[in-house]
Formats: C-alpha cells, structure tokens, sequence
C-alpha cells in the first residue's frame, strides 16, 4: 500500500465533527509520513537495529536529526501529536489542530517525495555511518 | 507517567531520593516574578526545571554561586562533565527554546506550557514538549511553525534537537 492512502484517509477526517475522526486523522497523518521514510530508506539498504519495534520511531528521528535535520523536526512533532492524539483522552482535539498536522505532514510527505535519487541515496550513505544507540534524556 | 512537582527549595513525597535528584535538588532556578519548579519522572529520577513563565534570564544558585546570564548564553555553556551540569544546560535549552517560540509566534501566542511527554511505545524516550496556546489561522500557524522549525535547527544544538519539540493547541 502506497503510505499516501493514510493521507488520504485524514484528508477526509481532519475536518470531522467527531473528535475521534480529528484524531485518527492526525495520528494517519504521522503514519503516512513515517512509513514513507522508513519504507525508502530500507529500499536503499538501511537497515534499522532497534531489537524494540516500537523504537524506530526514535531510530529514524536519531537518523534524520544526524543527516536530514528538517525532516527531524517534522517527525518528532507529528510523532508528539499523534501519541497526543492517540493516548490523552483528557485533552481535546479541535478542527484547527487535525487540520494543521494534516498539512505538515502532507508537507513533509511531498518534501521527502520530491528527494532526487541521488539525494536519498546521499540519507541512506550518511546513515550507514551514524553508530546508533537508543537515546534517552537522562544519558 | 507519573509526575512530581515541588517549589523552589522543598521536598514532596514521591521524589525519588537518589543522587540524580539530590543533586538537581542542590541548586535552584530562580526567575523573577515566578514560581519555579522541578519535575521529577518517576522511574527515570529526571527532574526538569519548569520555568513557567516569560524571562530573559535564568538566575542559576548552585553551589553557593550566582550565574546570570540569558539562555542562549547558558546554552552556549552546555557541559556534559556532570549530571547536574547537564541538567542546568538543559534547562537552559528549554528557555532558549521558549525564547525563539516568543519570537516568531509573537502575537499569535497567548500560553505556552512545558511538559515532559514519555512516548507510550516507547518506554524511557522522554521529550520536552512545549505545548502552544495558539490564536489564528491553519494557514498563519502552519507559516509561522515553519520559520520556528528553522530557528529550531538554527540554534538547538543537534544532541537535544530529538527531544524538544512543539505540540499546538487552537485557542
């Protein structure tokens, strides 16, 4: 499956008036765009070392933050508001906040889509060189 | 995730009593006009300043010294000799970080808060998350998110860049 459907998919929830279509349809937006990521760095060799499946989300930010800093910064924050989304009942999720990682995931989605082939495979070489640990704040 | 917070200069029960803490424990943030506190992560014995409110500079009381000096400075000053050296430092990010969100959201931030968000899947991958109080537009947001994402690569040093980030909240 082409991870765009996921986009998709929240384009036609974000603008719901259930707020569990609002939050599903930040948390595809973040999908959309890491399943992107990883899907084309592992087609050019990438592997990821996480014994924890759910830490290479921490293993493609920690790549990214060393090779591609502005596709960092995108999913460290759609990463946060999809757990947000996802995992806080408390909060509230209005239009205005599904609406807006919509877009910054699309935006990412497009940026990262638009690589030429020589640049991804210039991620994938600088990759291949970043030694990772997992990280944690209190190292 | 459990959460502890204390003022300046007291101990609650629940902060764990290691050297991490204690150590954190011996100096004390102090921003004019505000309440200061420290939270501690239970499991992880990580306490961060909370700096709740706006302030050029942070008054760093440690060890029967006196640092004044603006975040960026302090930022500047980041060491890793000791975990205490590191907390100040981080403290320091997340008020250098606070500084450029003011700077670029200008009018259309009305609250900002600090919180620490553990990701749930992935156990002890903690991130400072400066959750915004918004007024305006998708459209005005989205720009103005993009100009701090760059100021955000621009001066967050590449080691803390992972583990700062921003979560909007729509007035």
């Amino acid at each position: 499956m082409n991870p765009s459907e996921f986009l998709d998919v929240a384009d036609r929830l974000k603008s719901s008036e259930h707020e569990g279509d609002r939050r599903t349809a930040i948390s595809r937006s973040y999908f959309a765009f890491y399943n992107l990521c990883v899907a084309s760095l592992r087609e050019r060799g990438v592997t990821f070392k996480s014994p924890i499946k759910g830490d290479v989300h921490g293993e493609l930010l920690e790549y990214f933050n060393r090779c591609e800093r502005r596709f960092a910064g995108s999913l460290r924050d759609l990463r946060l508001a999809r757990n947000n989304a996802d995992y806080d009942m408390a909060a509230t999720v209005q239009n205005s906040a599904s609406e807006l990682y919509h877009k910054k995931a699309r935006d990412a989605f497009n940026q990262f889509s638009a690589l030429t082939s020589q640049q991804l495979e210039n991620i994938a070489r600088c990759i291949t060189h970043v030694v990772y640990t997992p990280r944690r704040q209190d190292s | 995730m459990e959460y502890v917070q204390t003022q300046l200069g007291e101990r609650k029960p629940g902060i764990a009593e290691t050297p991490y803490t204690t150590n954190v424990a011996s100096f004390g943030i102090a921003v004019p006009g505000s309440t200061v506190s420290y939270i501690g992560v239970s499991g992880l014995n990580l306490p961060f300043p909370a700096v709740s409110c706006p302030t050029p500079f942070l008054q760093v009381h440690r060890q029967g010294q006196v640092n004044r000096a603006s975040g960026a400075e302090l930022a500047q000053k980041q060491s890793t000799e000791t975990i205490s050296d590191r907390a100040i430092a981080r403290s320091a990010l997340i008020t250098l970080a606070k500084e450029i969100v003011r700077e670029t959201l200008g009018s259309c931030l009305l609250d900002m808060r600090t919180e620490l968000k553990e990701d749930p899947e992935d156990v002890g991958h903690v991130t400072v998350c400066l959750v915004l109080i918004v007024r305006g537009s998708v459209e005005e947001i989205y720009e103005l998110d993009r100009t701090l994402q760059a100021r955000l690569i621009d001066r967050i040093p590449e080691r803390d860049f992972p583990f700062i980030g921003v979560l909007y909240h729509f007035e």
